[in-house]
């Protein structure tokens, strides 16, 4: 199939799946990009492609700025943002070739876990339940994998700060990849957490995921927390010592976190995840119980930095700059001390204003020591706990040992567990309306992806089918997560692979 | 006292000298205290104002009741840069209307001074340039007086009432009470009669004026008058003063400093942006200044090096890991909603600053006195916001973001003095090593400071900062911009705290604000409203590490500090005088010192054959030609400093042969005239062409002189006889000078002639 041919599809299916609500902005059925297809396609047949994913429609999550397209987070408070600058991951994918699908939609500033939360109202996913009602495409990137789940695009991009790429992914029957922190540059992705953002891909198998990867894989100046090219050859020759050069060929020690078997493991998940454990014994890798001990702790941990993070970085949204100021008695009464105050209440919806207050909370004098501080420590513990059953070492940590293993005998190469504990919700058992849906609630469903996220690690979701028990005809479709060491993105995605889309 | 306000703002053009709006100055003379209005301005703008002097001296009668006391004219060495007025080098001095009036406690916007000058400005509309009277409309944007005043007529009362209404110091002080009212009415009518004819010459206004305004009988002469008023000043001031050491004595002062200064750099903190403030309003701005969404900071390495030679000048230990902080506070010139600044851990802890009596300490601190730093940190700098009340306010962020360091003293400060000096000294150091862009006078240096007090020999205070414990509570005064108003609000906050716990209340916690010229400091907020800045990490930015290598680097080539060129100076090597080393080193960034170096050893290598005693005072008749004589060429053609202006070998040949006493003092002034203004002719060639070697007079021609000069004076040698007067010989001394040939008369030996003559009774 040529790649106008795809991308008339991609743009056919923006239209015909437009109550999705995948989408904020779409691509305009004709417009310059059919030009760059085209050229694309040329370069195809000569064999001079610029990459993997010339001519391919990318969908880029709105939180990502794009130059020529708006930039809303779905907020209010940049309802009519159009960024004068292109991402970094945005320029390398066009100077690679691609082309920008469109804006998807998302949880206002990436915060929530079923984007319920957009200003442009919720992302609908086209899986429903039995009962045929629709189910949550999880969030934050809901918009991206619903897109990439109905081929509205070839891949997206999503920003992952606690899960948000993965989440998605297993609720959509997609591959999800949130890589090592500082891979991709962050410039021009709105921060949230900045200490937690990742950019990620949501694609429809690992092989195209691994394609985009390979393009916005770079290093940037501009993002400080980029790695820089001499981090990286450092990281690949610790990669390419003897003892982990082996991986490639001998089988892999997986692990199997025990603190994941919670007893709010629905047992569809348990199910799919015990037969991909059975599956990758078959191929020849061998399973290892290990402890994550701070895993109960990380979930609580993540949801006192985030908060603190976005309640600074949220800060900058007065409307005196850019963005929507509302009009009103507030903007003129300077010294009253409300300058703000209207224009940041209109702004804001209800989870991002919660979050920033308890960001805001867990910030003040008061109460710094009791949660920053420890929550920064348990961050702390949570990495000493994946260092304490990788095989590889932290390749860029302080004070490094000589040695580039970890000298215990059960330490393992990666670990599998479920993505999120439980299949997709109802969306109608999320709305406010719902006396019994607390935020609480939605804040449980990153419980599994929330501890890569504070490690740093590269983790990545990918679909896989499970027969029902009870039904032979009925399938149960779960996102079984891949989790490796700092750095050790190729080996996820290469453990994903064998994943990836199984029927077990 | 004209001379001495001069010589005490050339010395220190902040000493007692501070701008109210825009080019009205308060002056305090420092010797007597008297308070004076000085109208500032630049030099283009010159040529006009000082015509008003002359207006003045015509309306020398009405001085003090229809317009304001003139004092004089004054011309700075230095100049006082005031925004929007711009470099202030010449004054007007009159006499101050009120201290109570000040600049916020006023119903009109603007302050008495300015009333006054607006009102002499009109009358050089009159007087000085024929025009005819302009329409009352054009005054309607003065500010109007209070109402209750007796109608006078429209222009005139309007003009200059707000100035008598408000100000009865200033005409009480120089004119009598009784006999104000009706002069003032007059004096006010003659002015609008007369000097509103079109075709009235210069002088006949002044002679009508002259006429119209009865003297009156019973008024108090003038110098009277200043005499009882200096009189009464220097008993308020004694008074003050007693009242102050008691209060010293009972209560002690502690002061802690935090300075803000900009630093010289050409990018700002985290964007390549650059730093200039003259550009165009948002100019140079990056998306990161902006905060805009998805912009990320880029630290700009080369901004640490200014800040790195402002610790190492410090004395602080550089640390090798700082880190970077977010202080969050909402405010329209702050656009990420946070300020990045070093909280947690800033790139330089423990220095100190050394004071010493001539940086001007309080008497009660002796000789010196050492400051400690506590820490040194970097930040970002806010945009300059304008307010146009009721609700227009203009941001140009080309400020925001640029580099600052923000130096924290310990509390160890305990006098006002020792606080402003303390600014003034870390001011000067942060300049001499090239670490900031400008002084205090042109807003590159902002102070805050903490004020407490505790009773001395009471339990001590509960409260501790800065690691020192014991203290009383403290209050913040925010946003200084001049060392005197360092000085004035530590002054006026220790006093409301000691009337405080003295009348048995408690002092709060809070932070203040001062306005110059203003004898209070006034609440801003109080600790209920006080911000939770809410400091975290930056999750953007890495951690800064500093290497020993980079910092010792720096120490190296960091320039001698001025303290140990002052030591140098004053020492046995070069015999300045404190007052005289101070100027040297601070004029053009040390352009002068480098001069007045060369000058010196040139001059020492002409004198090598001379004998060592006349060899040790050479470098200090050096600095008194370098100084005074050159500088005083220099302000007196209004120009800036120039080395080849007289070139360093000119003067040392000048100065070989003023020593060698082959020309006079007299001549050597003369001779260094003439190359100031161009004469390049080597100095010996120039002596022998103009004729200008001392041909020593004979000891006959001394006495010719002397006898001549006692013939005319007989009294004034009785007096000397008599009543041994001795100081009248200098004056016959100058009589000879004047009777003898230019430049051949020497002092020294005329002053020994006329004391044979005169005392000895050889004649």
């Amino acid at each position: 199939m040529s790649l106008l041919r795809e991308a008339e599809r991609c743009i056919a299916n923006q239209g015909s799946h437009a109550t999705l609500n995948a989408l904020i902005t779409t691509l305009q059925h004709l417009g310059p990009w059919l030009e760059r297809v085209r050229d694309a396609d040329t370069r195809r047949t000569q064999g001079t492609s610029k990459s993997a994913v010339d001519g391919r429609l990318i969908a880029i999550k709105d939180n990502i700025c794009t130059r020529d397209l708006p930039t809303t987070c779905a907020s209010n408070a940049l309802d009519k943002f159009t960024s004068p600058f292109n991402a970094t991951a945005v320029q390398q994918l066009e100077e690679a070739g691609a082309i920008v699908a469109g804006k998807s939609n998302l949880d206002e500033f990436g915060m929530g876990s079923h984007s319920i939360n957009s200003r442009f109202g919720p992302v609908r996913s086209l899986r429903r339940n039995r009962d045929g009602e629709s189910l949550s495409a999880g969030g934050s990137s809901g918009g991206s994998a619903v897109a990439v789940a109905t081929a509205q695009c070839y891949a997206a991009l999503g920003t992952d700060t606690g899960g948000s790429v993965r989440l998605p992914a297993a609720y959509t029957g997609t591959v999800g990849f949130k890589p090592s922190y500082g891979l991709i540059s962050r410039w021009g992705v709105v921060a949230y957490a900045n200490s937690l953002d990742t950019v990620g891909i949501i694609g429809k198998d690992v092989s195209s995921v691994r394609e985009v990867f390979g393009v916005v894989n770079r290093p940037d100046s501009r993002d400080p927390t980029s790695l820089s090219s001499f981090t990286r050859s450092r990281i690949d020759s610790h990669l390419r010592s003897p003892a982990l050069a082996a991986r490639a060929t001998s089988p892999l020690k997986i692990g199997v976190p025990l603190e994941y078997n919670i007893s709010e493991l629905s047992p569809s998940v348990l199910r799919a995840w015990s037969r991909s454990l059975a599956y990758m014994r078959r191929q020849g890798h061998t399973i290892h119980p290990v402890s994550l001990p701070t895993t109960t702790l990380a979930l609580s941990a993540y949801y006192v930095l985030a908060p603190a993070e976005a309640s600074s970085n949220l800060a900058k949204y007065d409307g005196v700059r850019y963005g929507t100021r509302s009009e009103g008695p507030n903007s003129a009464t300077f010294p009253s001390g409300y300058l703000y105050a209207s224009t940041r209440g209109v702004g804001f919806g209800s989870e991002v204003k919660r979050r920033i207050l308890l960001g805001a909370f867990s910030l003040s004098a008061d109460a710094m020591d009791n949660y920053f501080i420890q929550a920064q420590r348990v961050r702390r513990l949570v990495q000493h706990d994946f260092d304490a059953v990788f095989r590889a070492h932290q390749p860029i940590a302080s004070g490094q040992p000589e040695t580039n293993t970890n000298p215990e005998k059960d330490a393992v190469d990666v670990l599998i567990c479920p993505t999120a504990p439980s299949s997709p919700p109802r969306i109608s058992s999320l709305m406010d309306h719902n006396p019994r849906a607390s935020p609480l609630d939605a804040y449980m469903n990153d419980v599994f992806t929330v501890p890569a996220s504070l490690a740093g690690l590269p983790a990545i979701s990918v679909p896989v089918t499970v027969e029902s028990t009870i039904d032979s005809r009925d399938a149960d479709l779960a996102g079984i997560q891949v989790i490796g060491q700092y750095g050790d993105d190729s080996l996820v995605l290469k453990v994903a692979e064998l994943l990836d889309g199984r029927h077990l | 006292m004209l001379k001495q306000v001069k010589q005490q703002l050339d010395e220190n053009i902040d000493h007692g000298c501070a701008p109210i709006g825009h080019c009205p100055f308060k002056i305090t003379c420092a010797t007597y205290g008297y308070t004076v209005v000085g109208k500032g301005t630049t030099r283009p703008l010159w040529h006009q104002v000082s015509r008003e002097a002359e207006i003045y001296r015509v309306f020398s009668r009405v001085q003090g009741s229809a317009v304001p006391v003139f004092l004089g004219k004054l011309d700075l060495d230095k100049f006082y840069f005031v925004h929007g007025a711009g470099e202030t080098r010449h004054m007007l001095l009159m006499a101050w209307g009120d201290e109570s009036y000040s600049l916020d406690s006023s119903p009109l916007p603007s302050s008495v001074a300015i009333i006054i000058i607006i009102s002499i400005s009109i009358s050089i509309n009159y007087c000085g340039r024929h025009s005819a009277t302009k329409s009352p409309d054009s005054f309607s944007s003065l500010p109007s007086p209070p109402s209750n005043e007796s109608p006078l007529s429209a222009t005139t009362g309007l003009m200059l009432r707000p100035w008598l209404r408000q100000c009865p110091r200033a005409t009480r002080s120089l004119a009598c009470p009784q006999c104000r009212p009706p002069i003032r009415i007059r004096a006010l009518d003659a002015l609008h009669t007369h000097t509103a004819l079109p075709s009235s010459s210069l002088s006949r206004p002044i002679r009508s004026l002259q006429t119209s305004a009865p003297e009156s009988q019973d008024r108090i002469p003038l110098r009277k008058q200043l005499k009882q008023d200096a009189k009464a000043v220097k008993a308020r001031k004694r008074q003050t003063r007693e009242n102050e050491e008691a209060s010293r004595g009972k209560w002690e002062l502690t002061v802690g400093i935090e300075i803000h200064a900009q630093l010289n750099t050409e990018s700002k903190l985290f964007s390549r942006a650059p730093t200039s403030s003259t550009d165009l309003p948002n100019s140079n701005v990056a998306l990161f200044d902006l905060a805009y969404p998805g912009a990320q900071p880029e630290f700009q390495i080369a901004t640490l090096l200014p800040a790195l030679r402002a610790a190492i000048a410090l004395n602080c230990d550089v640390q090798p890991v700082s880190k970077f902080d977010r202080k969050h506070y909402f405010y329209q010139d702050q656009p990420a909603g946070y300020q990045i600044t070093q909280y947690y851990e800033p790139f330089a802890r423990n220095g100190y600053v050394d004071l010493f009596r001539h940086d001007g300490i309080a008497p009660e601190d002796g000789d010196s006195v050492r400051i400690g730093i506590k820490q040194v940190q970097m930040e970002q700098d806010t945009a300059k916001s304008q307010e146009y009340p009721p609700s227009l306010q203009l941001l140009d962020f080309n400020r925001v973001s640029h580099p600052l360091v923000e130096i924290i003293t310990m509390p160890q400060i305990h006098s006002p003095a020792t606080a402003a000096a303390c600014v003034r000294k870390i001011q000067a150091i942060l300049q001499s090593c090239n670490a900031v862009t400008t002084g205090m006078e042109l807003g590159g240096l902002r102070a805050d400071v903490n004020v407490s007090i505790r009773q001395r020999g009471d339990a001590a205070g509960t409260h501790h900062y800065g690691g020192i414990g014991g203290l009383g509570q403290r209050t913040e005064i925010k946003n200084l911009s001049s060392f005197k108003s360092v000085e004035d609000a530590i002054i006026a906050e220790k006093n409301r705290q000691i009337a405080v716990l003295e009348s048995g209340g408690v002092v709060a916690g809070e932070t203040r604000g001062w306005t110059i010229g203003s004898t209070e400091t006034r609440r801003l907020r109080g600790k209920e409203g006080e911000v939770d800045y809410r400091y975290m990490p930056d999750p953007d930015l890495p951690p800064l590490y500093i290497g020993e290598d980079l910092v010792s680097e720096l120490r190296q080539t960091l320039p001698t500090s001025s303290d140990a060129l002052l030591e140098l100076l004053a020492g046995p090597e070069y015999q300045l005088p404190i007052e005289d080393a101070k100027p040297l080193i601070e004029l053009e960034d040390g352009a002068r010192l480098e001069y007045y170096q060369e000058v010196v050893d040139l001059l020492r290598e002409l004198q090598q054959d001379q004998d060592p005693q006349a060899q040790k005072s050479l470098a200090r008749v050096a600095g008194n030609w370098v100084l005074h004589e050159v500088g005083g060429l220099l302000t007196k053609a209004e120009l800036v400093w120039d080395a080849q202006r007289v070139p360093a070998p000119t003067l040392a040949a000048l100065l070989d042969q003023l020593q060698r006493k082959r020309i006079t003092g007299p001549t050597a002034r003369r001779v260094l005239a003439m190359v100031f203004e161009g004469d390049s002719r080597a100095i010996p060639q120039l002596l022998e062409e103009e004729n200008l070697i001392l041909l020593p007079l004979s000891r006959e021609e001394y006495v010719a002189l002397a006898e001549a000069a006692i013939d005319q004076n007989p009294a004034m040698v009785e007096q000397i006889r008599e009543k041994k007067q001795l100081g009248k010989l200098g004056w016959f001394v100058g009589q000879m000078m004047r009777m003898g040939e230019k430049g051949r008369v020497e002092a020294q030996k005329a002053d020994a002639i006329l004391r044979e003559l005169i005392l000895e009774g050889r004649r």
